[in-house]
């Protein structure tokens, strides 16, 4: 649903360089670029530093997994994928092979 | 994720030795080891349906759904990434058609909280109540483009980087870079229509201005 966006071009690398940044991708050169970059983009500053705050926020507040729903999850899963051949990969993957030595037997 | 070293030979043959040690072991039906591959991935699969989607009850559906499509195709899975990434993948991918199948619904269901900040606090940035920001956080995230929401979800909160999260999704490392530029852009456009969550990005801008009259960023 998002309207299609317009970021200067010098932001959109921006933006993509403090991403790298974080993981020591970026050269000294690029570092020194984006720096002269964020000391005049308000915009850049705002959208790194507001972003990161939502992305903490979603972080800290994703509930844990409780242990008596994962049991439950658990043995619905255990449920439907036991229910037939279609859950069980071994059983599957052994009718597979199979097929494709009585393949293999009709070739020769 | 490399985990613990089980067998000298397949440890220095195969950076996820492990994970591809377990695959192979439920790939052979053993009951024990799929027990142990949901055991040990089941909240992280849980915790991304969850951003995802921002529903407690829709993040369990998912997490059955990803557990039973990831048995169905475990074979698929090539050691070249760990377990945990590639289950990632199917996460996104469950969630996505969760969402397909579940849109009106959740469309419905998705009035926003009123906003109350109390008149006589002054500084509402300080004193902004987390649970309300949470659900209007999930409620902004779901009006972001789904493609945008996992890059921000996968880059952002989880810590993957943008190579990473473009092998997660199958899509060039320039897409998730679009991406990844343009969740922030629509997030903060998004957020300037949300009272409580346009003061994190301006009590940002305020903190940013104090630091920096107290001290400068250390150079990296």
């Amino acid at each position: 649903m998002s309207r299609e966006t317009s970021l200067p071009a010098a932001c959109q690398r921006a933006q993509v360089q403090l991403s790298e940044r974080k993981r020591g991708e970026l050269d000294l050169a690029q570092q020194a670029a984006l720096e002269a970059h964020l000391s005049s983009c308000e915009t850049c500053r705002r959208l790194e530093r507001g972003t990161a705050k939502l992305a903490d926020l979603l972080r800290r507040g994703t509930p844990p997994l409780e242990a008596s729903t994962r049991a439950a999850v658990w043995q619905r899963i255990e449920a439907e994928s036991g229910a037939g051949a279609a859950g069980a990969p071994g059983r599957r993957w052994l009718w597979g092979f199979a097929l494709a030595c009585a393949c293999a037997l009709l070739v020769v | 994720m490399q985990g613990t070293v089980t067998g000298d030979i397949a440890e220095t043959r195969q950076p996820y030795a492990d994970d591809v040690e377990l695959v192979s072991r439920c790939l052979s039906g053993d009951e024990v080891a799929r027990s142990e591959l949901y055991r040990k991935h089941a909240s992280m699969v849980h915790s991304l349906a969850w951003r995802l989607l921002g529903d407690p009850n829709e993040a369990e559906d998912v997490l059955q759904e990803t557990f039973l499509q990831a048995f169905r195709s475990l074979s698929r899975y090539r050691g070249e990434a760990p377990i945990a990434s590639w289950l990632r993948g199917v996460t996104v991918r469950c969630v996505g058609r969760y969402r397909r199948t579940r849109a009106r619904r959740r469309r419905e269901s998705r009035e926003l909280p009123e906003v109350i900040i109390d008149p006589t606090t002054p500084d509402p940035a300080r004193q902004i109540d987390v649970d309300l920001a949470l659900r209007r956080l999930t409620a902004l995230l779901s009006k972001l483009a789904f493609s945008r929401r996992v890059v921000f979800v996968l880059h952002e909160v989880e810590g993957y980087s943008l190579a990473e999260a473009a092998q997660i999704l199958d899509i060039s490392v320039s897409a998730a870079k679009k991406r990844v530029w343009r969740a922030r852009h629509d997030l903060e456009r998004l957020a300037q229509d949300d009272d409580v969550l346009s003061v994190l990005f301006s009590s940002s801008l305020a903190a940013e201005r104090s630091s920096a009259a107290k001290s400068p960023e250390p150079a990296r």
